[in-house]
């Protein structure tokens, strides 16, 4: 058995033990006062239909990021809660999401009864991506959308990019399924920052397409998805968008009882076994969290046969804990992330066997966040992230070819206020970051180290009928390699700074109480990285021999997009439009020659280009839980000067699915279709079109207190042969065939 | 109140102080990519290719002759040898009728011609890296022209 099956079996015991000895959630006692200077909220939610107790619901109040999970007869109770004015979101899976605003003014609160209606469409949900605060998907400036619970349970892939992939505007560019990296409106690379809580991870997924992102979905709460210019409020690069996985490492909340779960996923495509746990609870004041999980694959099956040299084996720990107070909170939280995977071989100038890449991230986190209000202001956020990064590229014969090791930091400050002069919302942030990097092995990238500093505002306002928001930007960045030199091959590597402003403005307008038009504008830069200034040699894990270029400027990006929603009972819809000019957009370009080893030649290249296009999705709730949903998007990738095609951008895609839901079980049937995608960049292979069928089941139940729920999934009902345009191997095998997934979880 | 937010600040502390005493796991050091090579006979170069590719010199042998030993050395930018540790050398003759090269053993970086019957052929060199049979390709010699003499 592999050791992480091994170690996943050992850890869910653990887990499973825990959660298995935890009280099932009792009853509040409703006569119970909170503290003198705090009030509480407290309530019981049933089933609008039948009255009936609604045990497992999540409760949130939004501002104060704490949340409580009702108990077996429907009540919940969030203590310590200071005096002022709540958001709180009530759900549950096959529920309309319940949305109240509550007051507390330091006394006992009544108790709230909150009736749920059931639905069979997915409605909005609540982001925390962003400076300015929660908000729901409805509020963002920017084309967004949630995903998480059954939503979420039914799309978990081997990886993040997988998982999103299905989404408006959304693709994977892959090696392999395990290493896979989101792409966004035909944007990869860097220029899609890849979160977790909101902090960068540290990996080096984004310098080339073989590097995994070290980050696993399986107990990911929600995912966020910003689409179009972000930089804004995540930092400089951020010109395609952002996903965010959000799983709180850092507990926020103090619970009254042990909360957690346990998943396990099996899928046929490799045999691969998944197996994830969280376990949270309080000690008075100090709340504390656990998580393991492990994932092993095998090879993975095509209609035409094995793509060899495709296993994974994966294990991730983290545990976190936090004073929390009616000022907020102090925690930190450790998380150990390795994995071992392969890439296939056989291309021109690779090995016939492959290559397997082992990599090892540790994260610290440490974050404080002041509810009292400072001045002005009326929270304050300070955190930090420190990772350490080690990753080994081996040949065939167990031999090093390439190493990395990379160590980063990134820290800042974000204060927000609320009703400030003319400003409805608002915040200001300044940032750090700082990043040492080396290469070893065969590797012909010189090491760096990078400083940054970033400073911004944003702010939102109202001029009825209008919302505003407008931000502006500052980054200036260093990056200096480890020594100066003149090379033959590209010039002087030399140490390079870049300064720029970024800004954005965005207009939201109710046309009618279900329609929001919007319309966003942005500029944005990225500055170029280590590889793409001072590469030259071989990367064989990509098959290609890189060239940089040490005199290449930043990207500067303009990007419009142009929106409108509408969300009713009935209907959830979202259709938008965009257009991203980017200034010396910086990608390799295969110059058609071979290296004297018969790699091709890609030299890094800064040149003009526009990325425009639509996208769209629609939910239509017929009657008695019957849902039609689909979406769409197009994207034209174009060099400015002679429209010549960029390379990797996908084709025409969406689905369409039929949908019966109940609270209890659901049922889905699908489609997944891409057009043939022959505008190709130079010496880029086109696709054919395809169409593939997907199906999907699940069930969820109660049993001693804690909910159960299976999601039975089978991807490529025809065991079709197709291959994804975005896909690195295409050239040597297709898509995964007919593959069956099923997945448990269960939440105490 | 700080006091009970002590043990947090502590241990958050000395977490971060952890984080902040590691160094970079990677020790960098300039990879020596190999741009050209040398066939030394006797201790004189013979033969250089330099990093245009450009081929100075030629090998020669009687028919039914063994030539003496030629060692191969592959040079950087600047002409220095790279270190060849993890590396191995296969050679291949374009026309076996002609000459074939016979390595002091596999991979090996010497060897002598074996002239078989008068003509001229070339000869390629190949530098791998890793396991000998299993490598990937690092360097390849253009042709290089060998005559056999009557």
């Amino acid at each position: 058995m592999h050791c992480a099956a091994s170690r996943i079996l050992l850890i869910l015991a653990i887990l499973a033990a825990v959660g298995l000895a935890a009280r099932p959630a009792a009853a509040f006692d409703r006569s119970a006062a909170a503290p003198a200077d705090s009030g509480a909220i407290r309530g019981v939610v049933v089933d609008a239909e039948s009255g009936h107790p609604l045990p497992g619901t999540i409760v949130q109040v939004v501002e104060l990021r704490r949340t409580d999970v009702t108990h077996a007869d429907g009540s919940f109770q969030l203590l310590r809660v200071p005096p002022g004015r709540y958001t709180v979101v009530i759900e549950r899976l096959g529920y309309r999401r319940e949305t109240l605003t509550v007051e507390v003014d330091g006394l006992d609160t009544p108790v709230l009864e909150v009736r749920l209606e059931t639905t069979a469409i997915d409605l909005p949900g609540m982001m925390v991506t962003g400076a300015i605060g929660a908000h729901t998907e409805a509020e963002s400036f920017r084309p967004a959308h949630v995903i998480s619970g059954q939503e979420l349970t039914r799309k978990l892939d081997v990886t993040i990019a997988a998982t999103v992939a299905g989404e408006p505007g959304m693709g994977a560019v892959s090696t392999g399924p395990a290493a896979a990296r989101p792409v966004i409106r035909g944007m990869g690379g860097d220029r899609i920052l890849v979160l977790e809580d909101g902090g960068r991870v540290g990996d080096l997924s984004a310098s080339t397409p073989d590097h995994a992102v070290a980050i696993e979905p399986v107990t990911a709460k929600q995912v966020e998805v910003v689409r179009g210019p972000a930089a804004l409020l995540f930092g400089s690069n951020a010109l395609g968008g952002v996903v965010n996985v959000i799983r709180e490492e850092v507990p926020g909340s103090l619970t009254d009882a042990v909360h957690g779960s346990v998943s396990l996923q099996a899928q046929s495509m490799n045999r691969g076994v998944t197996g994830g746990g969280t376990v949270s609870g309080s000690v008075g004041s100090l709340a504390w969290r656990a998580e393991a999980t492990g994932r092993t694959g095998g090879d993975m099956r095509t209609p035409a046969g094995m793509l060899e040299n495709t296993s994974y084996d994966t294990y991730s720990l983290s545990a976190g804990s936090a004073w929390v107070g009616n000022w907020g909170h102090l925690g930190g939280a450790y998380r150990l992330y390795d994995s071992e995977y392969g890439l296939p071989g056989g291309f021109v100038g690779a090995h016939e066997e492959g290559v397997r890449i082992r990599m090892r991230r540790h994260t610290v986190r440490g974050e404080l966040k002041l509810r009292d209000g400072i001045g002005p202001f009326s929270s304050l956020d300070v955190d930090g992230i420190y990772s350490y990064y080690h990753h080994r590229e081996l040949e065939a014969d167990g031999s090093l070819g390439t190493e990395f090791g990379q160590l980063s930091a990134v820290g800042g400050v974000l204060a927000r206020h609320e009703g400030l002069g003319p400003f409805s919302h608002g915040a200001i942030g300044i940032q750090a970051q700082w990043r040492d990097f080396a290469a070893g092995g065969h590797s012909s990238t010189p090491p760096a180290v990078e400083h940054g500093f970033a400073v911004y505002g944003l702010e939102e306002f109202d001029v009825e009928p209008l919302r505003f928001q407008v931000g502006a930007r500052y980054d200036w960045r260093r990056i200096e390699p480890g020594e100066v030199s003149t090379s033959a091959g590209i010039g002087e590597i030399r140490a390079r700074s870049f300064g720029s402003l970024s800004g954005s403005v965005g207009v939201l307008y109710a046309l009618t109480p279900s329609l929001d038009v919007g319309v966003s504008a942005a500029r944005a830069f990225r500055t170029p990285d280590v590889t793409e200034l001072f590469s030259q040699g071989p990367h064989l894990a990509v098959y290609s021999f890189e060239v940089g270029n040490p005199d290449l400027e930043e990207e500067i990006g303009f990007g419009l997009d142009v929106f409108a929603r509408y969300s009713s009972e009935k209907v959830q819809a979202e259709f938008a439009a965009f257009r991203n000019a980017i200034d010396a957009y910086i990608y390799p370009r295969n110059t058609g020659e071979l290296s004297r080893t018969g790699l091709p030649i890609y030299q890094f290249t800064g040149q003009d280009a526009l990325l425009e296009g639509v996208e769209g999705s629609l939910q239509w709730n017929l009657r008695g839980g019957w849902v039609v949903e689909g979406s769409g998007s197009y994207v034209r990738g174009s060099l400015r000067a002679n429209d010549q095609p960029l390379p990797f951008i996908p084709p025409l895609n969406g689905q369409l699915a039929v949908k019966y839901e109940t609270p209890g079980y659901f049922a889905r049937l699908g489609a997944r279709m891409a057009a043939r995608q022959d505008r190709t960049g130079e010496f880029e292979e086109p696709t054919a079109g395809f169409t593939v069928l997907d199906a999907s089941a699940g069930y969820r139940w109660m049993a001693f207190g804690r909910i159960h729920s299976v999601t039975a999934r089978v991807d490529n009902l025809t065991n079709a042969t197709y291959r994804e345009h975005l896909s690195r191997v295409k050239s040597i095998m297709p898509e995964a065939g007919r593959s069956l997934s099923v997945f448990y979880r269960v939440n105490f | 109140m700080i006091r009970k937010r002590i043990p947090a600040l502590l241990v958050g502390g000395a977490l971060l102080a952890m984080g902040a005493c590691l160094e970079n796991p990677v020790e960098p050091h300039p990879h020596e990519e190999p741009e050209g090579m040398n066939l030394e006979v006797g201790g004189v170069v013979v033969v250089t290719v330099d990093e245009h590719g450009d081929v100075d010199g030629s090998l020669t042998v009687a028919a039914g002759q063994e030539s003496d030993v030629i060692t191969i050395t592959f040079v950087d930018h600047d002409g220095d040898p790279i270190d060849t540790d993890d590396y191995y050398v296969e050679v291949e003759s374009a026309d076996e009728g002609i000459v074939q090269f016979l390595q002091d053993g596999p991979g090996a970086f010497t060897g002598r011609l074996r002239g078989i019957a008068p003509g001229s052929t070339t000869l390629e060199f190949r530098l791998m890296h890793g396991s000998v049979g299993t490598g990937h390709l690092e360097f390849r010699s253009p042709p290089i022209p060998v005559t056999v003499l009557e």
